[in-house]
């Protein structure tokens, strides 16, 4: 911008204003209505916007884990055994499988998810664990235990 | 010291003792396990897996670990593995650190890995990159603080190419590491 007057040069806030405002409203272009063409108005909501989805980062991450959690806690119900005692299971049989592959498996390959509840069931009656966490008994189809044979190895308690 | 611990021991002994425990009686309603083995039901499972490997009837996949992250993974998928990672484009790796592989009619588990040349599985790397990019920004209202920083992560791009299960179940393990 070329200014002849020097009184419209001190009204001018820089040489960047549209600049300044163009990287707002690019940001804004997908709004509605005067959140899109008021710049004032258009800033404000383009920050809120930006600091949603800073913090979305993390939340992702949480709510991820709880739906994963969820959908254990499901397809664990199905084999009449809790959460808690397929984690505490798998963890005493040093099986190191995560709720990410865990919820997989309960979801895209039912029959191996069966097998780990299976093999977790049988290591805690081994080892005489009571799970006094979860009082509430699933109502799902007990397991199939006479079928499970677990390795020597596995049988050593794990101190 | 040593009179204290023989005790506790002792306790130990009658709340988790040869079977199962007296707690065991309150674990469950179902009968106690039978704990005598049955070798040739074993050997059947196992000569009908190694006989099911050798026939390749259906294709396999197996849950890796690999940077922190745990893949479930078959053949020709594409991972993005995120974050510093030496490898270049066009190396040829083995994925070694398998938690469990499986087929449709068996999985193999490991405690924690699968016993190491049992299951192969090996990738490419396809491309390297940066993902897009994240814009970080804090804002705080009427005190005057605003900050804003945009930050990009490495990307790789793996392709698996195959993962083989070897027909020997129940062999001994190869120390290869």
């Amino acid at each position: 911008m070329v200014f002849l007057s020097i009184v419209n040069y001190v009204r001018a806030r820089g040489p960047d204003e549209i600049w300044r405002k163009r990287r707002i409203f690019k940001l804004a272009a997908h709004y509605i209505g005067r959140r899109r063409n008021c710049y004032s108005v258009a800033v404000r909501n383009v920050h809120r916007a930006l600091v949603y989805a800073t913090k979305a980062r993390k939340l992702k991450k949480e709510d991820m884990k709880e739906l994963w959690d969820t959908r254990i806690t499901s397809a664990c119900e199905q084999h009449n055994i809790t959460r808690f005692s397929l984690k505490e299971g798998l963890e005493r049989a040093n099986i190191a499988l995560d709720r990410k592959s865990l919820s997989d498996l309960a979801c895209w390959e039912p029959r191996t998810f069966e097998c780990l509840a299976a093999v977790a069931k049988q290591k805690l009656e081994l080892d005489g664990f009571v799970d006094g966490v979860d009082k509430k008994h699933p109502t799902g189809v007990n397991l199939n235990l006479k079928d499970v044979m677990l390795d020597a190895w596995l049988k050593e308690r794990k101190n | 010291m040593a009179m204290i611990r023989a005790g506790l021991q002792r306790i130990a002994n009658i709340f988790s003792g040869p079977q199962g425990g007296i707690l065991s009686r309150f674990a469950t309603n179902l009968v106690p396990v039978e704990s005598k083995p049955v070798p040739e039901t074993t050997k059947d499972v196992i000569a009908a897996c190694n006989k099911l490997i050798e026939q390749n009837a259906s294709r396999n996949f197996a849950i890796v670990h690999l940077l922190g992250k745990q893949w479930r993974i078959t053949d020709g998928d594409l991972l993005v593995v995120e974050g510093y990672w030496p490898p270049n484009i066009g190396d040829k790796l083995t994925l070694d650190k398998v938690l469990l592989a499986a087929t449709k009619d068996f999985s193999l588990i490991g405690r924690p890995l699968v016993q190491p040349g049992l299951v192969t599985v090996t990738a490419t790397v396809i491309s390297k990159g940066l993902s897009h990019t994240r814009t970080h920004f804090k804002k705080k209202r009427r005190k005057q603080f605003m900050r804003i920083n945009f930050q990009r992560a490495q990307q790789t791009i793996l392709r698996i190419n195959s993962i083989e299960i070897a027909n020997k179940v129940n062999e001994a393990p190869k120390n290869v590491f």
